[in-house]
């Protein structure tokens, strides 16, 4: 290297003042950029749309949808802007040489711009993801509010789809990055010993554009609303109001997040993997954030192209989905669950993940089967593109691939069961420690053999005939994702959030928090499987009168499910803002890359680039070192290092 | 934090950079043929099932004139640029950057026809499946497209700039232009397969 | 805090044999009592062959799952119990460093393998042999009962947000009314007018999407006398909640009876119907309130 070495201090001195911070490229400027970005491009949709319904179509009905989407998307290049995420690019074009940093400095600004650092960028997923998770929370209690009774109105019928709309959406997209932004983004580089992501900001261009899509999601309620649901079915979206417009944008959004996401974590793990990772040494969280962006990265462009039909057929008034000229709403089936099944497995693969890598610590032996592990999250990666007919059972679609599409749906089961099997086996003569993040994990095997078991019932087209489309279902995928993801998650969340803060979480607090949420959850879809085979379809405000008990016992189980999920809030707040007790380097005695390095994690994560010497599992032998850090590495590797 | 900050690491090399765009452009590349082929999916599917025997309206008949000029400068482009690209060298050969703004200036040319294109239609979005996959195909292709102007561009002004020192924080940022010319192969000729198929499907299938 | 590899212990306990036999027992009891005592009560009865064969699945699959249920609560109870760290030693004590044993992974490959191809398997069977089970199949359906042919046709149409019914056989007449004859084969066709629903008829067993420009069918044979419940299964738009009707099941006489009364009722109204068509292609409605 003939140039000299750098400073790990890009800012080229001291970091700007306030004010040179408030005027620079922020969030703040994102925000009114966007707006701006809004009026202007809406304006300039009103003047296209009002020609070609001028020159095709006198009776023009349709301008305003061409204003719309130009106007969100207007406030897409608007947002971009203010966060200046078009410096760089512009940069490129005129022939700069390419650079890795951007906005890495020490100052509280940088959670608020373009950053490139990882664990920044993973910090804003982490705060941008549950904040989104609250609002749509909070939309199921609205949601179960309006079921406490069998036949009322408490919000109009069009408010009340939109909440339904809202919250599966959010929720769908929203945890969809919730495993692979705030902990893919600040683990995958840490446990395999590399300093950043491969694309830095393109990964920052991933959360911003997540954080974007949920407020163009919540702007649907500024537009009308819109009455389809996550799934968005055409017609119904290509008749419904402008609301759905911000549903198709938003939900674009978070697919290209999802494809740029998915390469860069794919590209980070081929490339950057510190000597000695060989591909048997990955921890197996990695291995699921690598299924997962596979998954990512060829599923959510067939969605984003759907979505682009929808959009054409509402701007432009083509066809796709009208069978009157041409087009079929089968169509945007097809298409919808092409994406629709990879994406659920988005969202349960990283729940493996995070179970597999916390067991181990907690039951202080290695993880069992791990190339067993491996194989079965490539299993479940590959088998999910060849299950989505399962939703089109009752569709009407040619009926001759229904026994192979029941068959691929029940084999899909086979990858999954080794998840269970590799979890009992590290689970066999362990020596478990009950702390909160291995509740969790337990809960999430307890959960997600429910949800497993009641697929079975969904994917035998006999059986399914009276469950599809009913509550069954809803109670099926909400043991999967709610008890399977989201349990796995709040684990991961009190096991890495020490590190990724460097402040503990409170236990006691913890505790309460999962055998609320735990028993709760239980307690509230559980009962669901029954309303759903007893006749009631998803997605009604009104159901058969004979329900009205079930449903009401639902609802106030779900209400104290949301208590129990201001319990983890108020937790976060007291342990984070108020208590602020420093954590340790190694709290769990865990023998993983992440936390043999200083808590806090300095921006550089690693002196020099360590070498790893065996796989993080190395529980029950003592001389089992993991990495070696080093000549320079004067670093604290905890007592757990060996 | 700061307590480490006077750490000094070393600039990263090409080698690993090199190696992220090549990768990445597979994946980019296999993620845009995964979006195409829901359009061609779209076609095969809307064509089987013709809903109203509205499929192909008779007056739907794509130019193929314009077709053909756009799948020429497609294809030219791209191979100009793979043939310039075995010239790269460090980015200051003449050939290379003669055939690199070649290729670019036939990647414009592709927006450019589509646009006429577009203006000499006989038929509108609202006319049948053809008509609504042959608008979206064609201008998501043009979205497509777009991005691979935007690559050549960067290859082509970078090598044009030369490298300056101090000037990234990654040396021998020169190194970077082989793999990007590499990555930009690899885009341009996924949106060639495209292209022919897109051909193939709206204007040559009856 | 320290840590400390574990103390081979001799007088383990046989943890295998202690969770295989906690595993039997709890099956034995609960397989029965799934069978007997719940498997009754599992919806949707036996007004029709439809729900017949509908409630024999669940409860086969029902029983088939109590054991998979049981083996990993038991496991996972046992562990929980068996497997603790001593908490009040201040050490850390690992577990023996075990990481695989092909046996135990070829076993659980081949029995979930057996277990996956035997359900694929009887579910195909079933499907066949049922005429599909109620199940919306398509314009082409994949099993038809062997009397399809004098299958009373009854075409439903979805729109938003009323099912109407025309009886193909009788002029295409068009009611709001479903009312089907008992001991006969019917034979849905289900199409919708301007967005997915789905006709969903719980008590009949009967599911199937309204896809505007599709014919989807579906077959159903009844049993008794009575009335049924129908619902909208896909959501539809604003009043996806309240598109039910209720349909009634009558002998076949008055079925006769009350179809010619309806034929005379509606006829000045039906010649100005559509002709009886398995689909129809109205010209949508956009931006609809």
């Amino acid at each position: 290297m003939e140039s000299a070495a750098l400073p790990v201090n890009r800012s080229k001195g001291a970091a700007p003042s306030f004010l040179g911070q408030l005027l620079g490229f922020n969030v703040i400027w994102a925000v009114a950029f966007a707006i701006v970005g809004y009026i202007v491009a809406h304006w300039l949709g009103g003047k296209i749309g009002a020609n070609i319904a001028a020159e095709q179509n006198p009776g023009g009905t349709d301008q305003d949808d061409i204003a719309i989407l130009l106007g969100l998307f207007g406030s897409i290049i608007g947002w971009m802007l203010g966060l200046g995420f078009f410096n760089y690019p512009l940069k490129r074009m005129l022939g700069r040489a390419p650079s890795l940093h951007e906005g890495v400095d020490s100052s509280t600004w940088r959670y608020f711009r373009l950053c490139t650092d990882h664990k920044v960028v993973a910090m804003q997923y982490l705060v941008a993801t549950l904040f989104f998770f609250f609002v749509a929370g909070l939309n199921a209690m609205f949601i179960r509010t309006e079921l406490t009774s069998s036949n009322a109105t408490l919000f109009p019928a069009g408010n009340y789809l939109t909440l339904v709309g809202l919250h599966g959406t959010m929720m769908l997209t929203m945890m969809s990055a919730g495993v692979i932004g705030p902990l893919g983004n600040w683990l995958v580089p840490i446990m395999i010993g590399s300093r950043r992501m491969a694309f830095p900001r393109i990964e920052s261009l991933t959360m911003w554009l997540t954080v974007l899509a949920g407020f163009v999601l919540l702007s649907a309620t500024l537009l009308g609303g819109f009455p389809t649901g996550w799934t968005g079915y055409a017609p119904l979206a290509d008749q419904a109001r402008a609301g759905i417009d911000s549903y198709l944008v938003s939900f674009l959004l978070i697919g290209i997040a999802l494809v740029l996401v998915g390469i860069n974590i794919l590209v980070t793990v081929v490339t950057l993997r510190a000597p000695g990772m060989t591909w048997n040494r990955l921890p197996i969280f990695v291995w699921a954030m690598v299924t997962t962006s596979i998954l990512a990265v060829l599923a959510a462009p067939v969605l984003a192209a759907a979505l682009y039909m929808v959009m054409s057929d509402r701007s432009i008034e083509s066809t796709f989905f009208i069978s009157s000229s041409g087009g079929s709403p089968l169509l945007w089936d097809e298409l919808f669950w092409f994406f629709g099944h990879p994406e659920v497995y988005i969202l349960a693969l990283p729940g493996f993940g995070i179970v597999l890598e916390i067991l181990p610590v907690f039951a202080r032996k290695p993880l069992w089967g791990y190339r067993m592990a491996v194989a079965g999250m490539f299993g479940v990666a590959l088998m999910s593109f060849m299950v989505w007919q399962h939703h089109l059972f009752m569709s009407g679609i040619n009926a001759n691939l229904r026994p192979f599409y029941m068959f691929t749906t029940e084999l899909i089961s086979i990858p999954t069961g080794l998840i269970f099997l590799n979890g009992f086996g590290t689970l066999w003569k362990a020596k478990i420690r009950f702390t909160v993040p291995m509740l969790f994990c337990l809960a999430f095997f307890f959960n997600f053999l429910i949800g497993g078991l009641s697929g079975v019932f969904l994917s035998d087209v006999t059986s399914d005939v009276v469950t599809h489309g009913s509550f069954f279902v809803m109670a099926h995928f909400h043991y999967t994702i709610m008890g399977g993801l989201v349990f796995a998650l709040m684990g991961g969340i009190y096991y890495w959030l020490p590190k990724m803060t460097g402040y503990t979480i409170n236990q006691a607090l913890g505790k309460l928090h999962f055998w609320t949420m735990f028993i709760f959850f239980n307690l509230t879809f559980f009962p669901l499987f029954a309303a759903g085979m007893l006749g009631m379809p998803r997605r009604v405000s009104s159901y058969n009168a004979s329900l009205h008990t079930l449903n009401v016992f639902v609802s106030i189980m779900a209400f104290c499910l949301g208590l129990s999920m201001l319990i983890f809030l108020g937790n976060l707040v007291w342990s984070l803002v108020l208590k602020r007790e420093r954590a340790s380097d190694n709290p769990w005695h865990s023998k993983s890359l992440e936390w043999q390095i200083p808590t806090p994690v300095p921006s550089y994560n690693f002196e020099q680039i360590p070498t790893i010497t065996g796989d993080p599992y190395g529980y029950g032998l003592p001389e089992a070192p993991v990495v070696d850090f080093g000549r320079r590495g004067a670093v604290a590797a905890g007592e757990a290092g060996a | 934090m700061s307590a480490h900050d006077g750490v000094v690491i070393e600039p990263e090399g090409p080698e690993t950079l090199g190696a992220n765009i090549s990768v990445g452009a597979r994946l980019w590349a296999s993620a845009v043929a995964f979006f195409f082929m829901a359009f061609v999916f779209a076609f095969f599917y809307l064509r089987a099932l013709n809903t109203a025997h509205s499929f192909r309206e008779p007056h739907v008949t794509p130019p193929i004139g314009w077709g053909v000029a756009i799948l020429a400068c497609v294809l030219g482009s791209s191979v100009i640029f793979t043939l310039g690209r075995t010239r790269l060298g460090d980015g200051t050969d003449s050939q290379w950057r003669l055939a690199s703004l070649a290729s670019l200036v036939l990647a414009l040319a592709v927006v450019a026809l589509q646009i006429i294109e577009y203006y000499n239609l006989s038929f509108g979005a609202s006319d049948g499946g053809l008509a609504s996959v042959f608008l979206g195909f064609t201008a998501t292709f043009g979205l497509f497209w777009l991005g691979a102007v935007y690559w050549i561009e960067t290859i082509w002004a970078q090598s044009l700039r030369g490298e300056r020192a101090g000037e990234s924080d990654i040396a021998n940022t020169s190194g970077l232009l082989r793999p990007s010319a590499d990555g930009c192969v690899v885009y341009l000729y996924t949106l060639g397969i495209v292209e022919i198929f897109a051909f193939v499907l709206l204007y040559l299938v009856k | 805090m320290s840590i400390a590899p574990e103390k081979v212990g001799r007088d383990e306990p046989h943890h295998g044999r202690n969770i295989a036999i906690i595993w039997a027992i709890a099956t034995a009891i609960m397989v029965p009592v799934i069978i007997w005592v719940v498997g009754p009560h599992i919806p949707p009865g036996s007004l029709t062959d439809d729900t017949r064969a509908q409630h024999a699945v669940d409860v086969v699959l029902t029983a088939l799952s109590i054991p998979l249920l049981m083996l990993v609560w038991v496991y996972l109870g046992y562990a929980v119990i068996n497997f603790r760290a001593d908490p009040a030693s201040g050490t850390i004590v690992d577990g023996p460093p075990l990481r695989s044993n092909t046996r135990i992974q070829a076993t659980w490959l081949i029995v979930s393998a057996v277990l996956v191809v035997g359900l694929a398997a009887y579910g195909t069977v079933d499907l066949l042999t049922e005429n599909g089970a109620g199940g919306g199949q398509g314009s082409n359906p994949l099993a038809k009962p062997s009397d399809a042919r004098s299958a009373l046709q009854v075409q439903v149409i979805g729109q938003q947000w009323l099912w109407t019914f025309r009886y193909p056989g009788y002029g295409g007449v068009e009611t709001a009314q479903l009312v089907l004859p008992v001991n006969r084969e019917i034979e849905f066709h289900v199409t919708s007018l301007d967005v997915v629903h789905s006709f969903w008829a719980i008590e009949l067993g009967v599911k199937a999407d309204a896809v505007p420009g599709a014919d989807n069918i579906a077959y159903v044979k009844i049993f008794r006398k009575g009335s049924f419940q129908v619902r909208c299964d896909e959501l539809c738009g604003l009043w996806h909640g309240h598109m039910n009707t209720t349909g009634h099941i009558v002998s076949g006489s008055a079925f006769n009876s009350w179809i010619h009364a309806t034929v005379t009722k509606y006829a000045a109204v039906t010649k100005y119907l559509p002709p009886y068509s398995l689909t129809y292609y109205p010209i949508p409605t956009r931006n609809a309130t």
